[in-house]
């Protein structure tokens, strides 16, 4: 049977090897390179790179490896109240130290803002407030206080916040320097109308 | 050739078993060792969502939701380069989201419980499957697809073939295009 060249042909042949051997040399700017010199073509090129892999079947990565990505901040399998909690004793931290130097990050300066960030801080820290709602501000903000935690934290935002360890159960009840009939009191009071700086600090939250 | 399928589920089990027994280490072991046996298709899949610097932001959404996944769903695994499929649109609209300020949510997860019904070849699941799609294909074609599998250069292939590299290039095209065809058009795998 005659064989038909097809000069396209040869050179989308030709464009699938190099790229295969820039997937298997981990290369991923010539992968991207040799993709876009598909031209019009580009799509049916991905397609076939990715049936090709698809044939090879599953890579066997080396123990090495495996243990080196495990590590990184995507594979965290840790939650917010954990994460926190951990990262602020590891600094040294105590509660309205880091409150003070959240508020500052965050432009808060009153009073009533410095206590809604309180507020809030403490929620997260106990697993009453949805990570994943909060503004990029305070997780950029937080990982810079807790010293360099921004990939950890905005890697593991999706991560469930419980069910909590015993002793971050305990602490929802009220830090150690929250007195838990103030809170009580709060509860019972009836909600104030929030002032300007409460309000924007709930947005940044996500409340 | 054993069924990946059957190593891949054996991972997500032991790894949600770790996860819940709060054996962390162990389940970010297990996750990592998953994500590094399909990370290239996972590149690949990315590219065909985004381009440059934008198909690696979709890759590293995609990566992330898949983590959550073997983390934290319920439902097994059957075909990982279809789950990746199906989580590279959501990745995608992950990117878009992130761009716009806006919080990037999971709600769409659930719909990885549907069984990935597309026909088409990242169905694939073993070498069985393989098999079957390779019917369409000419003995040379096939010769060339088998010694592609079996990692031997292009080199030697061309050599075996008595043809230039160049045509080999061209044979491959034409064989994987008519395997991407079949597996659309045929009722293949189950």
């Amino acid at each position: 049977m005659g064989f038909v060249m097809d000069e396209r042909e040869i050179e989308l042949g030709n464009l699938l090897a190099e790229t295969l051997m820039a997937f298997d040399k981990g290369r991923s700017a010539d992968v991207d390179r040799l993709l876009d010199n598909a031209g019009d073509d580009r799509l049916e090129l991905v397609e076939m790179v990715e049936l090709s892999l698809t044939l090879r079947g599953p890579s066997a990565p080396s123990s090495e490896a495996i243990e080196a990505l495990a590590i990184t901040p995507p594979f965290d399998a840790r939650s917010w109240p954990e994460i926190l909690t951990e990262a602020r004793h590891a600094q040294g931290l105590k509660r309205p130290a880091l409150v003070a130097a959240l508020a500052k990050h965050l432009g808060i300066v009153s009073p009533d803002g410095e206590e809604r960030v309180r507020e809030r801080y403490h929620e997260i820290e106990t697993g009453q407030l949805d990570p994943r709602r909060i503004s990029t501000a305070v997780v950029d903000a937080l990982g810079d206080i807790l010293g360099g935690m921004r990939a950890v934290l905005d890697a593991t935002r999706l991560n469930p916040i419980g069910p909590l360890s015993p002793s971050i159960s305990f602490m929802r009840d009220g830090f150690d320097d929250v007195d838990g009939m103030v809170l009580l009191d709060a509860v019972m009071a009836p909600p104030a109308e929030p002032t300007v700086d409460e309000r924007r600090v709930d947005e940044l939250f996500g409340v | 050739m054993a069924d990946p399928s059957v190593y891949d589920a054996d991972l997500v089990r032991r790894a949600r078993v770790a996860y819940t027994a709060g054996d962390l280490r162990t389940a970010q072991n297990l996750a990592a060792e998953l994500w590094l046996r399909y990370e290239k298709q996972a590149r690949a899949i990315s590219r065909k969502r985004a381009r440059g610097d934008e198909a690696e932001e979709v890759l590293g959404h995609l990566q992330l939701r898949f983590i959550k996944w073997v983390y934290f769903r319920q439902d097994e695994p059957r075909n990982m380069i279809g789950l990746l499929n199906q989580m590279a649109s959501y990745a995608y609209g992950d990117v878009q989201r992130h761009e716009a300020s806006q919080p990037v949510t999971v709600e769409e997860i659930e719909d990885y419980r549907q069984p990935h019904t597309d026909r088409t070849i990242s169905t694939i699941l073993d070498r069985a499957e393989i098999d079957q799609l390779m019917s369409v294909l000419s003995n040379r074609e096939r010769l060339i697809i088998e010694r592609d599998l079996a990692d031997v250069p292009d080199v030697e292939v061309a050599a075996e073939l008595e043809i230039e590299p160049n045509n080999l290039h061209q044979i491959r095209w034409r064989a994987l295009k008519r395997m991407r065809e079949a597996a659309a058009q045929q009722e293949w795998g189950s």
